[in-house]
């Protein structure tokens, strides 16, 4: 057990967890190459999908019994979804076949980032949580929509660092500090647009509960190597973040004692 | 006979199906399938009383990978 896993679990929706790592499920070259990176990751919670499939189609079965079999918490997401009615049938549809309330609430609104809605995701946050759903916002990172998805009752947020897919990190910082330090309780895990295991750490450092991620995984050249990377990454963000970084400083500052310093302006 | 539209394909089924017979064709043990009718999820409960109509458009759902 590490440091920054003794004694710093991390909550949401009163369950506890060791790992502040949460892992996709898709885009691997293959079911158990996402096996292997779901091990490496240390993750306890996974996130997967429903898509309309034929009589035919058999294969995602085969993956549906891989993502049983690795004993993690089930996360479904409403990937896809445009419209408040099509996230609250996913979210139904979804309860019923993986027995869970838990739910990543994602409703787009822009075809070329992947933007969520944050006006229809606000609506399905509040209706689905009338419902007794435990729902997971994937959110931008706006303090007012941060603030209202809690109003509505949202124990948890997921600001994302950038669009879905992109790997370019953190890109505005700014919005994710304040969100940070305008809602200090809420657990809040960056979702989406992570790239490298730098940026998991940076989101860490800043404060950030958790991070989810799935492509930087699964499209890595050695997936579960990948994973691990980005495990001790979070890890190491997580403890620096609970040691407390340094202020930033304009001038130098002597690490040295200058005290006792030999020929100390003897040359001027 | 009836025309009914299911996961975005036309197709004929009869008239007397209901949706638990439609979705046993599709699951199985190890492949869950959901149900929904125009947009309306249709808990499994309710599946065998639930009569499908000509028109209906229908999909049903299984698990897959996602991010």
């Amino acid at each position: 057990m590490t440091l920054a896993n003794n004694n710093d679990s991390l909550t949401l929706y009163d369950e506890t967890f060791t790992s502040r790592f949460l892992l996709g499920t898709a885009l691997y070259p293959s079911p158990q190459a996402m096996l292997d990176s779901i091990a490496a990751s240390r993750s306890e919670i996974v996130t997967l999908g429903l898509r309309r499939q034929s009589p035919e189609e058999n294969g995602g079965a085969a993956v549906w019994q891989l993502i049983k079999s690795s004993g993690c918490k089930l996360l479904p997401n409403t990937a896809g979804c445009k419209s408040v009615k099509e996230a609250i049938t996913t979210a139904e549809m979804s309860r019923e076949l993986f027995e869970t309330d838990w739910l990543k609430l994602e409703v787009i609104g822009d075809d070329y980032n992947l933007q969520p809605d944050p006006f229809a995701l606000l609506e399905a946050a509040g209706e689905l949580i009338k419902r007794g759903f435990k729902v997971l916002p994937y959110c931008t990172d706006d303090l007012v929509l941060c603030q209202r998805l809690v109003d509505v009752g949202c124990k948890v947020l997921m600001p994302w660092g950038s669009p879905i897919g992109t790997g370019q990190g953190l890109l505005n910082r700014y919005n994710l500090r304040t969100i940070r330090e305008r809602l200090p309780n809420i657990p809040m895990i960056i979702d989406a647009g992570l790239g490298a295991p730098s940026q998991a750490m940076e989101a860490m450092e800043m404060g950030f509960d958790g991070v989810l991620l799935n492509t930087a995984v699964a499209k890595a050249q050695k997936p579960a190597l990948m994973a691990k990377s980005f495990a001790d990454a979070i890890d190491a963000g997580r403890m620096a973040h609970s040691a407390g970084l340094m202020l930033k400083r304009q001038t130098a500052s002597a690490s040295t004692p200058t005290i006792g310093q030999p020929f100390w302006h003897q040359n001027r | 006979m009836i025309e009914i539209s299911l996961n975005g394909e036309l197709t004929k089924v009869a008239a007397n199906t209901n949706l638990a017979q439609l979705v046993a064709q599709f699951s199985n043990a190890e492949k869950p399938v959901a149900a929904a009718i125009d947009g309306d999820f249709v808990p499994r409960s309710a599946h065998a009383q639930t009569q499908l109509k000509s028109g209906d458009k229908i999909d049903l759902v299984s698990p897959v990978g996602g991010g």
